[in-house]
C-alpha cells in the first residue's frame, strides 16, 4: 500500500489559495458531515464510525502535507508504460493515482439532486468535496484493509496451531467410531478447533462441556470468533445464569453439571449429535459421573458420537473405560524447560502442621533468578504454593526484598481475592522488573497467564478431603502428583523456553503419585447419590464409575439422605427427595428453601439460600479492617450469620435502588465483593423460578401497569440494552502496566494471625460451598490450613529496614502511569486470561444486572425482608434450623470461663469445633452463653446450670483445616429445636430426662413442664409433617387453577396457625441444664429390652399411635423418634409407676396420675381446644382439611354436627366425649 | 427477538420430545437479554477459497452492490462477506474476486492480489509487469523481496 501515499488532490499543491480554507473547522465539518454522513451512508453521524474516520482524516493530512514536500522535489516523470497487448491491460490508466488502487465507489453526495437537497452544499468548493470523497474512500478502503487483514492472520493463526494438522485425522476415526478420545496439552488448540471441525464436517448439534462456567463464556467467544460468526449466533454457551443458545446455535458450551440436568430431562439427549466433553483428565466429580452415565447412554444412542478431550494424562484409563477408543495424541506447543531441583533443607522445613512456611527456600531463587539474568531478559516467575497462608508468608518475605532490589512486584493469586485483585495478575511489569505471581494451585489449569519464564514449585497442594464418618471436610496439604508436577513445569515453556525449581528432590518427584486423587474420591456425595436417584440409575453403588467412589462415602450419602427423608427405606426417591433432586444446591439448601415456602418466607429464604450457595461477599482482608469493621457491624445480626448474609444483602439492593447511591463504593467500604452480589442475586432468582415451576411458589402475576408507565420501562430497558451493546463493542479491560510503588503497601502482608486464619477457613469454605452448590464449576483452588502464630520475623524486619516511600528514586518507568498496552482486539487469545477476566467491570455489570433484575421487585422484597418482625425472624431461624438439622453443634459448659477466643463446640460427631472467625458470635460470645450465665447468676451451687435460654449452633457447614471450624451459624433455644427436629428422642419415666439423637442430654426442672412440652412438640411436628405432605402434594398434582386457589388459601391459613404455634412453642420458658453425653454415657443410656411387657393402657398416648415396647432401647417406641422410658436411670427406677395428683389445666380433671397417664390425657385433652386455637376456627379448620383424600363426613351424635373427619380424626372425635 | 424462545432449540429436524423444559436451567432471560445478532443473519452462500494461498471464508454475496449499504458501490465483481468483526449489518468484507486476466479467484491479501482499477493477481502482475505504471513496478518489487524471505505475510500494514 506504500505506493498510494502519494499525491492526494490538487488542493495541497497550492498552499496559497487553501490558506483561508481550515478543515479544522466545525462548521465545515458540519456540513461535510450532512452530505456525506446520512442515515444511508455506511459512515453515520455522530457514530463511534464517524469519530474514528475524524481521527483518520487527520493522520492522512498530515501524511499528505508531509508527502507534498517530497514530491515537489521530485520531477513528475510519470511516463507512459509501454502499451499493453491484452485487452485488460489497455485500458489501465496511465498516469498513477491512488484512487486507482480502490475498489470501491462511493455513491454519497453525489449528483446536483442531491446537493439541492442538501442544501448547504454550494457552500463547499469543488475540489474540497472531491478531495473530502476521496479522503473517505481511503478510509473505507483502510477499513476493508484492516478487517481483511485480521481475518488472514486468524486463519494463519488456527493453521499453526498443532491441532490444525490432526483435524482431518481426528474426523476420519470419528467416522468410524463412536467415542474417540483427543489428548494435547495446553496450547495446543483442541478446545477451540474441534469444535469448529465438526462444524465444518457439516454437524450441526454440537455440544462440549466444560468443567468451568468461564471457560464455557471464553471459549464460546472465541470460537464465535474464529468461526466468524462473532455476531452471530451459530456459537454459543450456556451456563447457569445465562445463555446466548438460540434455534441457530451449532455448538454450545456449557458446564458437565448443566449437561446431566439435560439428560435428567431427556436421558437419550437427543438434542445433541455430538458430545465433547474437555479436560476430562481433571476428573471432577461432575466430569467422572457424566461419563459414567454416556458410557450407558451410547448403546442406547449409536448414531451419537462422542470426544473426550484430555491433557496427555492417563489417556489410557479413558481410552478402555469406552472400549478401547482411539486416541489422537496432539503434541502441545512447549519450549524446552530446564529443571532445576532444590529440595528444602532439613532445617527450613516446617516440622509440625502448625509451624510457618520457611520463606528462605524461596527467597533464594529470587536471588538466583536475578544472579542469572540481567534484568533486560523479560520473563516472570510464578510460584506455586499450597494455600493462602503460604502465599502470605512468601509474599512478606517477598516484599522487602522487591522494595529493594526493585526488580520484582509481587502479586498474591487465589480465589477469594477480590476480582480487581486478581486481575492484576495479567497486568505488564515495567521494564527492567519482573512480575513474580504467588499462586495456589489455580494457576495449574484454570488461569493461564502469558510471559511466564520461570516456575518455582513448592510440590504442595492443599486439596479438600472429606471424611465420611463426621461428615467433615479437611483441608490438607499433600504433594502433588507426577502429573501435576509436569503441569507446573509447563506453566514455563508457553512463550519461549523457561527454568522449573522444584523444592523437592528428584527421588520425591519419583515417588509422587502418577495421578492427583479424583474429586469423586475426595468429597460428599449425597447432591450425586440424589442426582443419581433421580435419574433412575439404580443402585449408586453398582454404578461403573470410571474410578469408583470409596463405598463409605456412599453408605454415608445414602444414609444421610434417608435421615433427611429424600430416600424412603428402601432407598427410593421420597416425594421431597425427587423436589430436592430437581434444586441444583445442596440437600440443606434445598430443605430450606421448601420449609420457606410452606411458612411464607419465601423471599428472605431465597436470599439466606442464595448466599450461603455462593462464595462469601465478605471480603476477608478487610476483616482486620476497623474501618470496615465498624461499617458492617450494622449488617450484624445477632441470631447468626445467614442473617447477616440477608442484611448485607437487603441493604445493597436498598443502595442499588437508590439512584444517587454508588453500590460499588459502598461495598467497598464495607468490605464487600460485589460481584458476588450480583450472584446472590441471581441465583435467588433461579430458585424463584424453579420453586414456581414446582408449585412451590405462586407465580407472582405482573402487576397491571398503564400504558405510560410501561412505555417509560420500555424505553429504560432500551437504554440499558443500548448501554449494554456499546460495552461488548468495546469489550475487553486492557492490560495495564504495574507501578512498583503501588504495590509495596498495597497488598496485605500485615495482617496478624487471626485475621489470616479467619481468611484461610473462610477461603476453604468457598470451596466447599462452591462444591456445596452442585452445578457450581469452581476451581479446585487449594486454601490453606497451617496457623500464623505472630507476624513473621523476617517480613516485619525487613519492613522496617526500607523507609516507607522509598521508591523515590527509582528506575526509569517505575513511575509510569497505567496505560493500555495491547491492542483492543485482542487477536491474540488467552484462554486463561480470559477467564478471569470475563467478570466485566463493575458499571456493566449494573447494567446487566438491570436488564436481568426487576429492581422494584428486589427493592420490595428487601424492603420487605428488612421490616421482618420479630415473629417471622423467629419463624426463619426455625426453618433454617430445621433445614440444617443435624447439624448441630453445643457450647462446651466451660465457655463462660473462657477468652472469647477460646470458646469451643462440640458436634455429634466432632469435639472441639471452633467458631469461625467471621461468624457473629466469634465477636459476640455471650450470645451463645445465655444459658450459662444465667445459670451462674441464679447461685454458684446450682451446678446443674439451670437455665431457660440454652443455645445450640445450627451451621451450614463443618470444615477442619488446622482446627474444625463450624462455618455460618445460626443459634436456636436448645431444648425446642431438639424436640421439633431430633430423629431420635430418649426419655426416662418422669420425661424430665431427654436424650436427643443419642448425644445430648437435657435435665429438666420440671417434670409437668417436660411433659407439657413434649407432648406440645409431638403435635407440632405431627402437624407441620402434615403440612409439608400436603405442600409436595400439590406439587405433584396437576393443578387446576381455581381448586388449587382455594386450597392454596386454605393450606396458607394453617401453615400460618401452625407458625404461631411453633413460635409459641419456641418462646416457651422452661428451666433445664444441657449436657454432652460422654461415650461411657451413651454407651450405657438405654435399659435395653424388658422383659416385662408391661404397656398398661397407653394405646392412647400420642392420637391413634399404638406404643410398642422398643426392641432395642427398652421403654415405649412412641412415634418413630421417640422412645419413651428407655433411659437407664439413677436414680429411681419406679417414677414411671408412681402416680402424682394433678389437675388438668383445660379439663379441670383432678386426680393421680403416672406421667404417662398424664401425657394421654393431656393429648386427648387439648385436641379440642388446640383445634380452635385463635385464628383458626371451625371453619378454615374444615377447609384446611379437604384436600385430603381420607376424610368422610362424619356426623357426631353427641355434638349434633356434621364434620369431615378422617378416621383417626374421628377416633380423636369421640374420645372428646369420653 | 430469540431470547423469547430459550427452549430446546435446534431440534427441529431431530426427532424426540426434544422441546423440554430445558428452560429451568437456562437464566430465564428476558426477551432480547443476550442478545446481539439481528435475527435476519446473512446466510452464507458458499466457501471462498483463494487459487493462490489457499484462504477459505464463508462468503454471503458475490457483486458489486453488498447487501445493506446503500451509498457504496465495488467496483469489481467481488466475494463479499457480512464484516464478521462488527456488529454492523451494513458493514461488509471484501474476501476477493477473480483476477482479471487470468481469472482465477483470489484473495484481496497482498500476497496474492492488488487493485489497480481491476484486480490483478501477482503472477499476473509479474508477468505483466512493464504495463503497469512505475509506482506498481517498485511496489509489486518491494513486496517480493521479503515475500520471498519470509513465505508468510507480513502483519505490518501500514497506513495507505
Amino acid at each position: 500500500m506504500s505506493s498510494s501515499k502519494r499525491t492526494e488532490g490538487k488542493g495541497y499543491r497550492e498552499p496559497k489559495s487553501s490558506r483561508q480554507w481550515d478543515w479544522g473547522c466545525p462548521e465545515t465539518r458540519s456540513q461535510l458531515e450532512e452530505i456525506f454522513f446520512g442515515d444511508q451512508d455506511v459512515i453515520r453521524r455522530g457514530s463511534e464510525d464517524c469519530r474514528k474516520f475524524w481521527a483518520f482524516f487527520e493522520r492522512l493530512q498530515t501524511f499528505q502535507r508531509s508527502k507534498a514536500g517530497l514530491e515537489a522535489k521530485r520531477p513528475t516523470e510519470a511516463q507512459a508504460p509501454p502499451r499493453p497487448r491484452g485487452t485488460a491491460l489497455a485500458d489501465l490508466p496511465a498516469t498513477y493515482d491512488p484512487r486507482y488502487r480502490i475498489n470501491l465507489a462511493l455513491l454519497s453526495g453525489k449528483g446536483e439532486p442531491v446537493s439541492e437537497l442538501r442544501g448547504s452544499r454550494s457552500q463547499l468548493p469543488h475540489d474540497r468535496l472531491a478531495e473530502f470523497r476521496r479522503a473517505v474512500l481511503h478510509y473505507l478502503d483502510f477499513g476493508q484493509k484492516q478487517a481483511f487483514g485480521k481475518l488472514a492472520k486468524l486463519q494463519r493463526e488456527r493453521a499453526a496451531l498443532p491441532m490444525a494438522r490432526y483435524g482431518r485425522h481426528l474426523l476420519q476415526a470419528l467416522q468410524e467410531h463412536q467415542v474417540v478420545v483427543v489428548a494435547g496439552d495446553t496450547g495446543c488448540g483442541k478446545s477451540t478447533q474441534v469444535p469448529q471441525y465438526l462444524l465444518a464436517a457439516g454437524f450441526s448439534h454440537v455440544a462440549c462441556t466444560q468443567p468451568r462456567r468461564i471457560a464455557c463464556i471464553s471459549l464460546a467467544k472465541r470460537v464465535s470468533f474464529e468461526s466468524l460468526s462473532q455476531y452471530g449466533s451459530q456459537v454459543g454457551y450456556q451456563i447457569r445464569f445465562e445463555s446466548t443458545r438460540s434455534p441457530a446455535t451449532k455448538i454450545v458450551f456449557l458446564t458437565e453439571g448443566l449437561l446431566l440436568r439435560q439428560i435428567q430431562r431427556e436421558p437419550g439427549l437427543p438434542q445433541y449429535q455430538v458430545l465433547i466433553v474437555d479436560e476430562v483428565h481433571e476428573r471432577h466429580l461432575h466430569s467422572d459421573f457424566l461419563l459414567g452415565v454416556l458410557r450407558r447412554l451410547l448403546p442406547a444412542r449409536p448414531d451419537l458420537k462422542l470426544i473426550l478431550m484430555s491433557a496427555t494424562i492417563n489417556i489410557s484409563l479413558f481410552s478402555s473405560y469406552f472400549g478401547h477408543a482411539p486416541v489422537v495424541q496432539v503434541p502441545g506447543r512447549l519450549f524446552p524447560i530446564t529443571v532445576i531441583y532444590q529440595p528444602v533443607p532439613k532445617e527450613e522445613a516446617p516440622t509440625s502442621k502448625s509451624e510457618k512456611l520457611d520463606p528462605r527456600p524461596f527467597l533464594r531463587v529470587l536471588q538466583a533468578i536475578d544472579h542469572k539474568y540481567p534484568p533486560e531478559e523479560r520473563g516472570d516467575l510464578l510460584v506455586f504454593l499450597s494455600g493462602m497462608a503460604e502465599i502470605s508468608a512468601v509474599l512478606e518475605a517477598f516484599q522487602p526484598y522487591a522494595a529493594h532490589t526493585k526488580r520484582w512486584v509481587v502479586l498474591p493469586l487465589h480465589s477469594a481475592l477480590s476480582i480487581t485483585d486478581q486481575d492484576k495478575v495479567f497486568d505488564v511489569a515495567p521494564p527492567g522488573v519482573r512480575k513474580c505471581i504467588l499462586s495456589t494451585n489455580i494457576a495449574e489449569t484454570s488461569v493461564t497467564i502469558d510471559g511466564v519464564r520461570f516456575v518455582l514449585d513448592s510440590g504442595k497442594v492443599k486439596e479438600m478431603s472429606f471424611d465420611p464418618k463426621a461428615k467433615l471436610q479437611r483441608l490438607q496439604e499433600f504433594w502433588i502428583s507426577r502429573a501435576s508436577a509436569e503441569q507446573r513445569k509447563g506453566r514455563a515453556g508457553r512463550t519461549g523456553p523457561g527454568v522449573c525449581y522444584r523444592l523437592y528432590a528428584e527421588s520425591d518427584y519419583d515417588d509422587f503419585a502418577p495421578y492427583p486423587v479424583p474429586e469423586i474420591q475426595r468429597v460428599a456425595l449425597d447432591a450425586l447419590v440424589l442426582q443419581m436417584k433421580s435419574m433412575g440409575l439404580g443402585d449408586p453403588r453398582n454404578f461403573p464409575f470410571i474410578e469408583p467412589p470409596p463405598a463409605a462415602s456412599l453408605e454415608t450419602a445414602i444414609v444421610y439422605l434417608r435421615d433427611q427423608g429424600a430416600l424412603d427405606a428402601s432407598e427410593n426417591l421420597t416425594p421431597i427427595g425427587t423436589l430436592l433432586s430437581e434444586l441444583p444446591v445442596d440437600v440443606v439448601i434445598g430443605k430450606i428453601l421448601i420449609l420457606g415456602c410452606l411458612f411464607d418466607l419465601v423471599e428472605p429464604v431465597l436470599t439466606m439460600a442464595a448466599a450461603l450457595s455462593v462464595q462469601s461477599p465478605f471480603v476477608r482482608s478487610a476483616q482486620s479492617n476497623l474501618d470496615c469493621g465498624t461499617a458492617r457491624k450494622p449488617l450484624e445480626s445477632d441470631h447468626g450469620d445467614p442473617f447477616t448474609l440477608l442484611n448485607a444483602f437487603n441493604a445493597w439492593v436498598q443502595v442499588k435502588s437508590d439512584r444517587s447511591a454508588n453500590s460499588r463504593k459502598w461495598c467497598r467500604r464495607r468490605g464487600l465483593e460485589e460481584h458476588r452480589m450480583y450472584e446472590i442475586a441471581n441465583l435467588r432468582r433461579q430458585f424463584k423460578g424453579l420453586l414456581q415451576d414446582h408449585g412451590l411458589l405462586a407465580e407472582a402475576r405482573p402487576a397491571p401497569a398503564d400504558s405510560y408507565s410501561r412505555q417509560q420501562q420500555h424505553r429504560q430497558r432500551r437504554e440499558l440494552y443500548q448501554l449494554k451493546r456499546e460495552h461488548e463493542e468495546s469489550e475487553g479491560r486492557k492490560r495495564k502496566v504495574l507501578r512498583l510503588e503501588a504495590l509495596e503497601g498495597g497488598s496485605s502482608s500485615d495482617e496478624d494471625a487471626e485475621a489470616s486464619r479467619a481468611r484461610e477457613g473462610a477461603h476453604a469454605v468457598d470451596i466447599q460451598v462452591g462444591h456445596l452448590a452442585g452445578m457450581w464449576a469452581l476451581s479446585p483452588d487449594g486454601g490453606s490450613s497451617s496457623p500464623l502464630p505472630s507476624p513473621c520475623s523476617l517480613g516485619a524486619l525487613g519492613r522496617q529496614a526500607m523507609p516507607t516511600g522509598v521508591p523515590a528514586g527509582s528506575p526509569a518507568g517505575v513511575h509510569l502511569q497505567t496505560l493500555s498496552l495491547t491492542d483492543p482486539e485482542g487477536v491474540t487469545w488467552q484462554p486463561g486470561a480470559a477467564s478471569l477476566r470475563t467478570f466485566p467491570p463493575s458499571p456493566f455489570q449494573d447494567v446487566k444486572f438491570k436488564l436481568r433484575h426487576d429492581m422494584g421487585q428486589l427493592q420490595a422484597a428487601a424492603s420487605s425482608a428488612q421490616d421482618l418482625s420479630r415473629d417471622q425472624l423467629a419463624l426463619l431461624k426455625l426453618v433454617l434450623g430445621r433445614g440444617l438439622y443435624p447439624q448441630l453443634a453445643t457450647p462446651d459448659q466451660f465457655n463462660g470461663c473462657r477468652k472469647d477466643s477460646d470458646q469451643f463446640f462440640h458436634t455429634q460427631s466432632k469435639q472441639g469445633a471452633v467458631l469461625h472467625p467471621t461468624s457473629v458470635f466469634a465477636s459476640n460470645p455471650d450470645l451463645l452463653q445465655g444459658g450459662q450465665t444465667e445459670a451462674r447468676e441464679k447461685g454458684r451451687d446450682s451446678k446443674d446450670g439451670l437455665s431457660s435460654r440454652h443455645q445450640l449452633l445450627a451451621f451450614v457447614s463443618l470444615l477442619e483445616t488446622n482446627k474444625p471450624y463450624l462455618v455460618s451459624c445460626v443459634r436456636l433455644p436448645a431444648l425446642q429445636a431438639v424436640l421439633l427436629f431430633s430423629r431420635s428422642l430418649d426419655t426416662n419415666g418422669d420425661c424430665s430426662r431427654l436424650v436427643a439423637d443419642g448425644w445430648l442430654e437435657f435435665r429438666l426442672e420440671s417434670s409437668e413442664r417436660a411433659t407439657q412440652l413434649l407432648s406440645t412438640a409431638l403435635r407440632l411436628r405431627a402437624r407441620w409433617e402434615e403440612a409439608l405432605d400436603r405442600q409436595l402434594a400439590r406439587q405433584a398434582q396437576p393443578r387446576s387453577e381455581e381448586r388449587a386457589a382455594m386450597a392454596l388459601k386454605a393450606e396458607r391459613k394453617v401453615a400460618a396457625a401452625l407458625g404461631r404455634d411453633l413460635l409459641d412453642f419456641m418462646r416457651s420458658k422452661v428451666s433445664y441444664s444441657t449436657h454432652r453425653l460422654t461415650a461411657l454415657e451413651a454407651q450405657n443410656l438405654y435399659v435395653g429390652p424388658q422383659t416385662v411387657p408391661a404397656a398398661p393402657q397407653l394405646s392412647a398416648v400420642f392420637g391413634e399411635t399404638a406404643m410398642s415396647p422398643h426392641d432395642t432401647k427398652g421403654g415405649y417406641a412412641v412415634t418413630s423418634f421417640l422412645t419413651y422410658n428407655c433411659l437407664m436411670s439413677d436414680t429411681d427406677l419406679y417414677s414411671d409407676c408412681l402416680r402424682t395428683f394433678w389437675s388438668c389445666p383445660h379439663c379441670s380433671l383432678y386426680m393421680p396420675f403416672t406421667p404417662m397417664e398424664r401425657m394421654c390425657h393431656e393429648n386427648t385433652c387439648q385436641a379440642a381446644p388446640d383445634q380452635a386455637a385463635p385464628g383458626a376456627s371451625d371453619e378454615e379448620a374444615e377447609s384446611s382439611r379437604q384436600a385430603s383424600a381420607l376424610q368422610r363426613t362424619y356426623h357426631c351424635e353427641l355434638c349434633q354436627k356434621d364434620l369431615l373427619l378422617t378416621p383417626t380424626e374421628i377416633l380423636r372425635h369421640r374420645k372428646q366425649h369420653l | 427477538m430469540r431470547g423469547q424462545d430459550q427452549g430446546p432449540l435446534w431440534t427441529e429436524s431431530l426427532p424426540g420430545p426434544a422441546r423440554a423444559q430445558e428452560g429451568t436451567w437456562q437464566s430465564r432471560s428476558e426477551p432480547g437479554e443476550d442478545m446481539m445478532t439481528s435475527p435476519s443473519e446473512q446466510e452464507p452462500k458458499g466457501m471462498f477459497e483463494c487459487q493462490l494461498c489457499g484462504l477459505t471464508a464463508p462468503y454471503s454475496y458475490v457483486g458489486q452492490k453488498p447487501p445493506n449499504t446503500h451509498t457504496v458501490v465495488l467496483l469489481e465483481e467481488c466475494h463479499v462477506l457480512k464484516d464478521p468483526f462488527t456488529l454492523d449489518k451494513d458493514k461488509f468484507l471484501i474476501l476477493g474476486s477473480p483476477c482479471s486476466l487470468c481469472n482465477k479467484l483470489v484473495c484481496v491479501g497482498q500476497e496474492c492480489s492488488l487493485y489497480y482499477s481491476k484486480r490483478f493477481c501477482l503472477p499476473c502482475v509479474h508477468e505483466n509487469l512493464s504495463a503497469f505504471p512505475q509506482e506498481i513496478q517498485q511496489e509489486v518489487e518491494k513486496r517480493r523481496a521479503p515475500s520471498k524471505a519470509a513465505s508468510k505475510k507480513s502483519d505490518s500494514r501500514t497506513l495507505l
